[in-house]
């Protein structure tokens, strides 16, 4: 009787065992995701032309404005600001300035006077996907500038880490 | 003789169906990504290869033999919490036993969710992945989960 009993127990752990290594077998794969740094801007094209051709008699020349085009950024970084210069300097009593409409918790410079030297003009700038924002260009000379023939600059905006 | 039979019910009945895995899935995500470049987001949905990963299973006894397969994530901390993967089978693979289920995505969690399930041995059967829930407020990192898959004998 013993011996029985003995037996079913052994009968049993075998079983058992067999049980255990039946419950399945497992494989493993790894799914691995890069997210790089994302840092976008554009611009809608090239603004009019800025012609300064009246004044009122008494004062300086008036002032000419556009802002007829926008920009667009996208980042999934924080701490950015956006710079913006020319590619080089105007002359001496003329100024064009640059106003970027900041995206969302950016925070704007306002009327930037733009030279050959980076100058921020939207700062603070967090993670944001934002389109048809606002550029406006204001051209100004007083009289001491004289008659400036016609001429083109190059404005880069750049994004960049604060 | 006790011994003697115990030790063949251990060599036979110990042949647990096995499966491997190979491949896995490898996604960066640029700036190529963006739904429409700059002021857009990025895009919310990715997709793997149709064989992103090859499973095997073997040392079934016999095509009768049925199986399932589970599936589940482990996260090790290394993922981001918006984010949802999904897999589903693309192929049938090969084999003389059968294989059904699942040839549309489910969602992989913490807990195993049946996968797929079949008879006998089977090889080359195709899964494909699919992550959603990106966008630009994930920040600049690498994330990576581990998944699962375990194969079950049906009695």
């Amino acid at each position: 009787m013993k011996k029985l009993v003995f037996g079913l127990f052994g009968l049993g752990l075998v079983f058992g065992l067999s049980g255990l290594a039946l419950a399945g077998n497992t494989a493993q794969q790894t799914v691995t995701y890069q997210v790089d740094a994302i840092n976008e801007i554009s611009v809608s094209g090239n603004p009019g032309d800025l012609v300064v051709n009246s004044a009122t008699a008494g004062s300086e020349p008036n002032e000419d404005t556009d802002n007829s085009t926008n920009w667009a950024i996208t980042t999934n970084q924080t701490a950015r600001k956006i710079t913006g210069s020319i590619n080089t300097a105007m002359p001496t009593n003329v100024t064009l300035e640059i106003n970027l409409t900041a995206p969302t918790g950016g925070v704007s410079e306002n009327d930037v006077s733009l030279s050959a030297t980076d100058a921020d003009l939207v700062t603070s700038i967090e993670t944001v996907a934002e389109s048809g924002l606002t550029i406006t260009y204001t051209l100004s000379a007083t009289v001491a500038a004289g008659v400036v023939p016609q001429a083109q600059k190059t404005v880069t905006i750049t994004l960049t880490a604060e | 003789m006790f011994l003697l039979f115990s030790l063949w019910l251990f060599l036979t009945k110990v042949e647990a169906i096995d499966l491997s895995a190979t491949g896995g899935w490898n996604e960066t995500v640029n700036e190529s990504d963006l739904i429409s470049g700059a002021g857009s987001n990025l895009v919310d949905t990715y997709e793997s290869t149709t064989d992103a990963t090859n499973i095997t299973i073997s040392n079934c006894i016999g095509d009768s033999d049925n199986w399932r397969v589970d599936v589940r994530s482990v996260d090790d901390g290394g993922w981001y919490g918006d984010f949802t993967i999904y897999v589903k089978r693309t192929s049938d693979g090969a084999g003389n036993g059968s294989i059904s289920g699942e040839l549309s995505y489910i969602e992989i969690t913490s807990t195993d969710t049946q996968f797929f399930s079949g008879a006998g041995d089977r090889s080359n059967i195709n899964i494909q992945y699919q992550l959603t829930g990106m966008s630009i407020n994930v920040s600049p990192d690498n994330y990576n989960t581990t998944i699962l898959f375990t194969v079950v004998d049906i009695p």
